[in-house]
């Protein structure tokens, strides 16, 4: 590693290091100025576009080139931050390593003739798409933000639904090169300190070049990197990072990127969708359950139909049965291979469909599915029931409320249908069961992902109560198992 | 924080042994004491629910005797190389419960369905998938075992209702038609079954608040005893003592001939069978589970899961030798009532009269 670098009492120093170290790099704009009445010599150096204009070229050097008087050459660069810019987001550091991360983030530095230390302004003014619309997690009630590429936009997302001093944002980077910032956002009084010391020695415990997006982050401190199942919760959406952080949830923004992870997660986490807290109870518990319905048929589906159609047909009602078998007549595959070729064409009609542009996209879907799906159908080489099961195992692995997790249910439908093609039910069971006994080993910052069906005594049943049916908001007094314990309370009655 | 601390809550020891009763003695029970109580075979299973009410409460009074494990209490009574022995003994006793376990799987699921796939394919898959279970550990043991108790308890409880309507009484009464001593036998039969209760010896170490295990052991013994007398109900109300009697699988049989309201299933048996598969492998993975452990007593090994392989594999290759399941379940059976149960019996009240002469019964109330 390298020892860190100080600024030096020379100007002359500092500005040859700068330029050797900063050669090559003509987005980099670097100037010697003269400021006062006396000609105090600076340097300033910030990245061109990523800065704010306005403020730096338009306020900050127009204050120091016409407005200030004599600067004392002993301690020129304070006096600069004292008297000399127009913002108050302004520090002074000693490293020259800091400051050089800073300015590549968009500040701009200003250097002193003997003065060894440097001022570093704030001016970040990178462009951005400011604050984008939902799109993966699209709610009909709710707002309809999500979080840009931009990690400062991203906390005043939080910041402006959460109101409250005890709102925590500590800032670490990330990456040797990227020096990717890294936000972890939570209630000082909800969090678990130990869930925040975990996180925060895992993120400590990788060097790696360069993250740049949240993913990326994810698979390096998750801790079975072999589940197919996310042990982070990931979102795009603002109000929901604010919802879990008031459950005791820690929240990391990573810069570049516009999915924000939360953590703990359970299995049951990945079900709720933001306006289930916006709608009527009633019509949220059948979304809910229709949702965990869906899921498990997006597993199970092609696995049990061919299970049953090629093993232990009797189990069906004779009509339904004979109705199987003559759907199927002349066509030349097995019914195992039949469902996988299927289930194997969706997926790279998805797979195309996410890599066009957005109308070709929609207009693939059309020909893939309907005219190449009724083609096939014409031409015997699949049945109609197929058909019709592996679009209901699609149609109902997208129900499911985050694209991470429905990933997962995707890859583990295959592991199913495999065991259900060798083995028939027994297959289909065996596989169910690994399945559960590898949820039941999972966990996330160790709180079980199966809670609250499995432990929920931990916490009296109260995290029941917004599982597969969701509790009216008043009956919610407590919070989940994520929040430390003396914190439960949500919900008190005012007696006015 | 509040996980990763290897042991389970009292409810999850309660459905863990829930299951491990319940896939022993669902298919068994209802045919076991055919021949030998009649109708009163209701009476020989309230009987034999007892008797392991009273053993259940003989191993909760034993575990509580010592503070860490059952090797180690072992160890204090009669010293390591014994309690070595003795640890061979009990590993020898949960592998022919597992090949059985094993043997009776493959059997019924053959029978049943799937009667051209081979039983080593079907033991082997099992094995496998068991392994992996007791390679996860007590915790995921346990939470799989809260999830299971619902897929599995729930179905046998609907087949019962659905059945109740086919139940003729007269072929329940009059109950007391056997001598005192079939009933007795009976009762004896149907207790050995419940000798799985055994493995409470093991389990208790891992429980949270092992001191309070008394009230979880017996709902788990009268949930299942309660079940198995509606069972009794339903496969005699509707089979007949003879009926069942003739039939190896009565249990298999009333969920061939229940239907399912709506008949969108024509046979549901496969179904049901496919959930009580849950309970089979939640006891043979609690059986490899604890041999793993006694492994770790016995020998030092880094990784468990090479331990695991290891007993797959020893338990495949003597699966592999009983090529009759009749013959094999006799053999077994005549294990149970004359080796099993009785060393189930004396050997954990020799460590516990050796404990007690010792003195240190006083000392281990405080723990």
């Amino acid at each position: 590693m390298e020892a860190p670098v100080k600024i030096d009492i020379s100007l002359e120093k500092n500005i040859a290091y700068l330029e050797a170290v900063l050669s090559d790099s003509t987005d980099i704009i670097k100037r010697s100025l003269w400021v006062g009445d006396n000609k105090y010599w600076i340097y300033m150096v910030y990245m061109d576009s990523m800065i704010d204009r306005m403020l730096v070229e338009g306020k900050i050097l127009k204050n120091l080139m016409y407005d200030l008087k004599t600067v004392p050459e002993d301690r020129g660069i304070e006096f600069l931050k004292d008297n000399g810019i127009n913002t108050a987001d302004a520090t002074v550091t000693d490293s020259m390593e800091d400051a050089l991360k800073n300015m590549f983030s968009g500040d701009t530095l200003i250097f002193g003739n003997h003065c060894d230390k440097v001022l570093v302004i704030n001016s970040k003014g990178y462009p951005n798409r400011g604050v984008p619309t939902a799109e993966s997690e699209v709610a009909i009630r709710g707002s309809k933000e999500s979080f840009s590429e931009v990690i400062r936009v991203n906390t005043i997302l939080i910041r402006r639904r959460i109101r409250d001093t005890r709102l925590k944002v500590k800032q670490m980077s990330v990456g040797v090169r990227s020096k990717t910032d890294v936000a972890i956002v939570y209630m000082d009084d909800l969090v678990r300190k130990d869930i925040l010391k975990e996180i925060e020695k895992r993120l400590k415990k990788f060097e790696i070049d360069g993250i740049f997006d949240s993913g990326s982050l994810e698979q390096l401190v998750e801790e079975k990197w072999y589940s197919p199942f996310p042990q982070f919760q990931s979102t795009e959406r603002p109000d929901k990072v604010s919802s879990a952080i008031l459950e005791g949830r820690i929240a990391l923004i990573i810069d570049n990127s516009p999915m924000v992870l939360l953590l703990p997660t359970t299995l049951n986490c990945f079900f709720q969708a933001s306006d289930d807290y916006y709608n009527r109870w009633g019509a949220v518990c059948f979304t809910r359950i229709l949702r965990y319905l869906a899921a498990i048929v997006s597993v199970v589906l092609p696995g049990i139909y061919v299970a049953i159609a090629t093993f232990h047909p009797e189990i069906f009602p004779t009509k339904l049965a004979l109705s199987f078998v003559a759907s199927r007549q002349g066509v030349p595959f097995p019914l195992a291979i039949e469902v996988l070729l299927m289930e194997l064409a969706f997926e790279l009609l998805r797979e195309a469909g996410i890599r066009l542009p957005g109308p070709m996209g929609g207009t693939l879907g059309i020909v893939g599915g309907l005219i190449i799906g009724q083609a096939a159908v014409d031409a015997n080489i699949i049945s109609p029931t197929v058909v019709i099961v592996v679009a209901l195992t699609a149609l109902s692995a997208f129900t499911i409320p985050n694209e991470g997790f429905a990933s997962a249910f995707r890859l583990v439908k295959f592991y199913m249908l495999l065991l259900s093609s060798f083995l028939g039910l027994v297959g289909f069971v065996l596989g169910g069961i690994t399945i559960l006994v590898h949820l039941a080993s999972l966990k996330s910052f160790n709180i079980p992902y199966l809670m609250p069906f499995v432990a929920s005594n931990i916490n009296d049943r109260e995290d029941e109560k917004d599982s597969i049916i969701r509790f009216p908001i008043f009956s919610m007094k407590n919070r989940p198992v994520f929040t430390r314990r003396e914190a439960r309370r949500r919900i008190n009655k005012k007696n006015n | 924080m509040f996980s990763k601390n290897n042991q389970i809550s009292k409810l999850q020891m309660k459905r863990l042994l829930i299951l491990d009763l319940f896939a022993t003695t669902v298919l068994i029970v209802p045919g076991l004491a055919a021949g030998t109580s009649g109708k009163a075979r209701i009476i020989s299973v309230i009987l034999g629910g007892i008797m392991s009410l009273l053993y259940a409460t003989y191993i909760v009074r034993i575990s509580q005797m010592y503070p860490d494990n059952y090797f180690g209490f072992m160890k204090r009574c009669v010293g390591k190389f014994l309690a070595w022995i003795f640890m061979l003994v009990y590993a020898f006793k949960f592998l022919i419960s597992m090949i059985y376990g094993i043997a009776l799987f493959t059997e019924v699921i053959r029978m049943a369905f799937l009667s051209d796939i081979s039983k080593y394919v079907l033991a082997a898959a099992m094995l496998i998938i068991a392994g992996y279970g007791a390679e996860k550990g007590i915790e995921a043991r346990g939470r799989t075992g809260e999830i299971m108790f619902y897929v599995v308890i729930l179905p046998i409880l609907i087949i019962i209702l659905l059945s109740v309507s086919e139940i003729r009484m007269e072929n329940l009464l009059p109950i007391f038609t056997s001598s005192g001593n079939d009933v007795f036998y009976g009762s004896y039969l149907i207790f050995s079954t419940f000798s799985v209760l055994e493995l409470l010896l093991f389990i208790s170490p891992f429980v949270k608040g092992r001191r309070h295990i008394y009230r979880s052991v017996t709902g788990a013994i009268i949930c299942v005893g309660a079940i198995l007398v509606l069972l009794f109900v339903a496969t005699v109300g509707i089979f007949t003592v003879n009926g069942v009697a003739g039939e190896q699988w009565p249990t298999v049989i009333l969920t061939q001939v229940v239907s399912l309201p709506g008949g969108f299933l024509s046979r549901q048996d496969g179904l049901m069978l496919a959930f009580w598969m849950g309970s089979v492998f939640i006891l043979l993975s609690g059986y490899l589970f604890y041999l793993g452990e006694i492994t770790t007593h016995l020998v030092k090994v880094k990784k468990r899961k090479w331990i695991m392989i290891c007993w797959i594999i020893i338990i495949f290759a003597v699966f592999c030798l009983f090529q009759d399941f009749n013959a094999f379940s006799d053999i077994y059976r005549q294990y149970l009532i004359y080796v099993g149960v009785p060393s189930g019996i004396i050997l954990p009240g020799l460590f516990g009269l050796i404990h007690i002469i010792k003195g240190g019964g006083k000392s281990d109330e405080k723990n």
